[in-house]
């Protein structure tokens, strides 16, 4: 049972770290930015260079995963989204589309469809949790490393001033660019947390477990998943729904079925959204059709 | 006057030596390739045979039919999926003018183009695929390889018993439907074995854990999985994590060959087995021509991506190529398919995947290469047991 | 060129496609396209006239498919009655799906449906006895001997595109569909109104979802088969890109949508691997620069020719008094 809580625990760290990428650009920006599951693949395979082939230590390699991904992610803001922040939410969601597609296959291109490992030098040990469960150290490390992440984009988002400005955009645009917040600015900003976000969870995904260009498939929609059954617009809701994603994929798969446990996941969801359709901490009077400022 | 005689005997010096060019047709047939997609590297590999198999031929100055010299041309689509695949088979047809076709290796894109391969002048080679079904009923395609159905199940459960396995576990890929019958129908039929826990997990799952945290509470001998290789690694490698393996015997069904892996990867597979496969050359033992191959291919493409298919690829061309000759014709189609029917194994010297000796294609259209079991050992695949299964 | 002149034009054209493509790739193509635009034009009622993103499209796609497949090629029941039974089936579990979902908005619904088609392509693979699975269902009959031309088939198509088309065009000049585009608007003006936003959306879902499973049949019985590879998310996924890039919201978008994505698709297809950024940039590009869609944006573009034309002066035959500019209606 715990080994199963701890199955859970971990599985939902990964998506909880992508969730929060995933609501840190929709909530601020109001952009379903699909692309991000690009941006997860260049992460693993950013941090697979370093580490496997210039022979330096993971901890350099998740950095620089991170700093890649965030400048994909200025990139990618600046060129396929700029233009469409007045369109429509479908045609934003399409533009994601194709991004998704570009990033995905122009890995391709360079690494090709082989399978690679990132073994990361010194973890190769198992932790046991008093002999009740069995956790890889690499998993232990993913567990730390996502909840620093999160501790340390909190901070950002209550204390810092960009943080104070990408708040004030999230609740009301027009309002902020009329008190001379440089939306532009904060754009790249929002892109940039999120997508390198996305970077170090693909980073952290690539040492767990093996990966192919495809790595990024289910992941990247079962973190809108999670988002949604968190709540749009809280980050602890994001977080939330990931771990919670986690554990019942987890209690799922070991104690019902494994054939059907996206029947069981998703229902659950839908459920859940029946009966709290703002998701499970979604804020009240966030508006998620709220008409567009 | 005399700079222009001379460029006019250029010329019909040119168009005389040029003239044997005249008894030479280039024949063109058609490949579905299987390029992109989880499918893609075994479809790039039998692809590239294919490609090594015709510039040999053509070396040889081409299908000699009636006379005439054919050397082949192969115009090939990308068919990833059956709808595609459909699309890629009428424009082969309508727009490119080919009726001999080779085909990659989804059983799903075979299901879907019996119908309409039935009712068409053409002919059909499938050198991968899962389901001998694929042709029955279906007189103009014929398969010379598989990688699943009832004699891959057999020899399964020969090696099983075999190696004194009793009580057995699978793990497998929900999209992967010869598995499903496998399990569902084949192995609860078979005495001494007993089917203690079967499970399943969809294309891309990255999470093994909560599974094979299950599984470690029961007690079993074997544990056979099936899918995509990316899949099978993280598995393996995830059982290694939770302490459940090495422990009972690891069968997995991926087709995976060394050079699809990078080092770390390969090193994961130690131990386990692999029958997927009927190719000699990803082995650590093969015969001469297999041999021959990989070096013909690693010059042409490189090392990287060689997998177990190639050699189907590599052997469809010359099945089509000795069928041609047989029956004198590149154009009548009712004809090659009956000397499809009547070629033997004996003839086409150039086969690199170990068949029967006799006729190639029983009365389905089938031929059955052997089915090789073999252990990663060293990163290297060495071959521990073979059968036919039938 | 009047737009009575126009629709004539484009049904003739329509009606002359297989006296082109006869029994080839083209005639092929043809009917895949029709088969779309249903799917198209029925996504778009809840897209563009309810504004309800739905990415669950291919799965009552695959509903029908495989309903009218189970039932003829199984039970053998007259073909006519399976399209009956996709049609049935699929507005059933819409009607089904619409009561967790009803009090869900924006993005949240979204993200329902995509759970929905989730849980629909683990379904179809998993659920081997009735769907075959991976290995597909096999056997599922051509509605008739006639049929086994691709011509008549695509006849056969395009009298449903046309009747379907026929219905959304009824529906939405009707009273039903000014609810519908209210509702898109501003839900709560439309509540308050008096509308009951909750029964359209619902109503309207079903009635796409029919239209999907209608399409689904006719699918299944044209290429004799059906997979869950045929129904899963890519395909949602590709229906809602047909939607937004021919025009959310106008009546010929969607079609002109599958066209495009059909087009491009076709362009690229020698380019294997590359094939695939390619497509990725064209979508960036195309909804950069046109982000309400082809036809919006066709539309828009011809507007503009009209205007920038010169007029020329009426005759001073006439014995109309002339007007001035600045005399008021």
């Amino acid at each position: 049972m715990t080994q199963v809580v701890a199955n859970g625990l971990v599985n939902g760290a990964i998506l909880a770290l992508f969730a929060l990428s995933v609501t840190i650009i929709f909530s601020i920006l109001r952009v379903p930015n699909f692309g991000l599951g690009g941006v997860f693949v260049w992460g693993a395979f950013l941090a697979y260079v370093v580490v496997v082939q210039l022979r330096m230590n993971f901890v350099v390699g998740a950095a620089v995963a991170l700093v890649g991904a965030a400048l994909l992610g200025l990139v990618v803001e600046r060129f396929a989204f700029r233009r469409l922040r007045t369109a429509s939410e479908e045609a934003m969601f399409v533009s994601a589309i194709g991004v998704l597609i570009i990033m995905e296959n122009a890995a391709y291109l360079v690494w090709g469809g082989d399978t690679y490992s990132m073994p990361v030098a010194g973890l190769d040990f198992r932790v046991s949790l008093g002999g009740l469960a069995f956790l890889p150290a690499t998993r232990v490390m993913l567990l730390v490393v996502a909840t620093c992440a999160f501790a340390g984009l909190h901070l950002l988002i209550r204390r810092s001033r960009m943080g104070k400005a990408m708040r004030a955009v999230a609740q009301d645009r027009v309002a902020a660019s009329l008190l001379g917040i440089p939306i532009d600015r904060v754009a790249a900003t929002t892109f940039a947390l999120g997508s390198g976000m996305a970077g170090l969870a693909g980073a952290l995904v690539g040492a767990t477990f093996s990966f192919t260009f495809e790595i990024d498939g289910l992941s990247g929609l079962k973190a809108f998943v999670a988002v949604v059954l968190g709540g749009l617009g809280s980050v602890l809701g994001a977080i939330a729904g990931g771990f919670i994603l986690g554990l019942i994929d987890s209690f799922t798969q070991t104690y019902l079925t494994s054939e059907y446990k996206q029947v069981v996941a998703f229902g659950m969801l839908i459920l859940v959204l029946a009966i709290r359709p703002a998701g499970l901490f979604g804020e009240r009077g966030f508006r998620a059709d709220a008409p567009r400022p | 006057m005399p700079r222009l005689l001379s460029v006019i005997v250029a010329v019909a010096f040119a168009l005389v030596f040029a003239a044997p060019g005249a008894a030479q047709q280039t024949l063109r047939i058609g490949e579905l390739a299987v390029l992109t997609g989880p499918a893609g590297p075994p479809g790039i590999a039998m692809h590239n045979g294919r490609l090594l198999a015709i510039a040999e031929v053509n070396a040889r100055g081409g299908v000699k039919v009636g006379g005439v010299s054919h050397p082949l041309e192969m115009v090939h689509l990308d068919a990833p999926i059956p709808t595609e695949a459909i699309k890629a088979f009428e424009r082969l047809l309508t727009v490119e003018k080919v009726n001999l076709i080779l085909d990659g290796n989804l059983s799903s894109t075979q299901y879907a183009l019996g119908p309409v391969l039935k009712s068409k002048n053409a002919l059909m080679i499938w050198s991968l695929g899962n389901d001998p079904e694929t042709t029955v009923g279906v007189p103009n395609a014929f398969r010379n390889h598989f990688d699943g159905g009832i004699p891959l199940m057999k020899t399964t459960e020969l090696f099983l018993k075999k190696m004194g396995v009793k009580r057995v576990v699978t793990y497998g890929q929900t999209g992967h439907a010869d598995f499903k019958r496998f399990v569902e129908e084949y192995l609860p039929k078979v005495q001494g074995l007993e089917l203690v826990a079967s499970e399943w997990h969809a294309f891309g799952e990255k999470d093994f854990f909560p599974v094979l945290t299950k599984l470690k509470g029961l007690k079993f001998d074997a544990i056979l999985t099936h899918g995509f290789a990316p899949d099978g690694i993280n598995m393996l490698k995830q059982a290694r994590e939770l302490g459940l393996f090495p422990g009972p015997l690891w069968l997995g069904q991926y087709g995976a060959s060394p050079w699809q892996h990078d080092e770390a990867s390969r090193k994961i597979w130690e131990g386990a087995y692999e029958n997927l496969f009927s190719s000699w050359a990803v082995t650590t033992t093969p015969p001469e021509k297999s041999k021959k191959l990989f070096e013909a291919y690693s010059k042409r493409f490189g090392e990287q991506g060689f997998g177990p298919y190639a050699e189907t690829g590599w052997d469809s061309v010359f099945i089509l190529a000795k069928a041609l000759e047989k029956a004198g014709t590149t154009t009548d189609i009712p004809k090659i398919i009956a000397a499809m029917r009547e070629l033997t194994v004996q003839e086409i010297p150039e086969l690199t995947l170990q068949y029967k000796p006799g006729k190639l294609f029983d009365s389905d259209n089938q031929a059955y290469p052997v089915i090789i079991v073999a252990q990663w050992k060293d990163q290297k695949l060495v071959p521990v047991f073979s059968d036919y299964g039938k | 060129m009047g737009r009575r002149t126009a629709l004539a034009v484009g049904l003739a054209l329509l009606v002359a496609v297989p006296l082109i493509g006869g029994e080839g790739y083209f005639t092929h193509l043809a009917i895949v396209v029709l088969v779309f635009s249903i799917l198209a034009s029925s996504l778009n009622l809840l897209i563009g006239y309810t504004g309800l993103v739905s990415i669950a499209h291919a799965a009552f796609f695959g509903i029908g498919a495989y309903a009218s497949g189970v039932v003829v090629a199984r039970y053998k029941v007259p073909v006519w009655l399976g399209f009956c039974a996709a049609v049935a089936l699929a507005a059933l579990v819409a009607a089904a799906l619409s009561l967790p979902s009803f009090r869900t908005r924006g993005i949240y619904y979204g993200i329902v449906t995509v759970a929905f088609q989730l849980i629909s392509s683990e379904v179809f693979d998993n659920w081997y006895r009735v769907t075959g699975g991976g290995l597909g269902l096999k056997g599922i009959p051509r509605p008739a001997a006639v049929f086994q031309s691709k011509v008549w088939y695509y006849y056969l198509t395009l009298a449903f595109v046309l009747a379907v088309h026929f219905a959304i065009v009824r529906l939405t000049q009707s009273s039903f569909g000014l609810a519908l585009m209210a509702i898109r608007d501003n839900e709560t003006k439309a509540l308050m109104l008096g509308l009951r936003p909750l029964r359209y959306k619902a109503a309207v879902f079903v009635i796409a979802a029919g239209f999907a499973g209608l399409a689904g049949s006719l699918y299944a019985h044209y290429i004799e088969y059906a997979h869950p590879d045929f129904f899963n998310f890519a395909v949602s996924i590709d229906v809602f890109l047909m939607v937004v890039l021919g025009g959310a919201g106008t009546l010929y978008g969607p079609p002109v949508g599958v066209l495009v994505v059909e087009f491009l698709r076709e362009v690229l297809h020698g380019f294997a691997a590359l094939r695939l950024i390619i497509f990725g940039t064209m979508l960036v590009l195309i909804i950069l620069f046109l982000p309400q869609g082809v036809v919006p944006a066709s539309v828009a573009w011809a507007r503009r020719l009209r205007i920038a034309r010169p007029v020329s002066p009426a005759p001073d035959t006439t014995s109309e008094p002339r007007r001035s500019a600045g005399v008021p209606r």
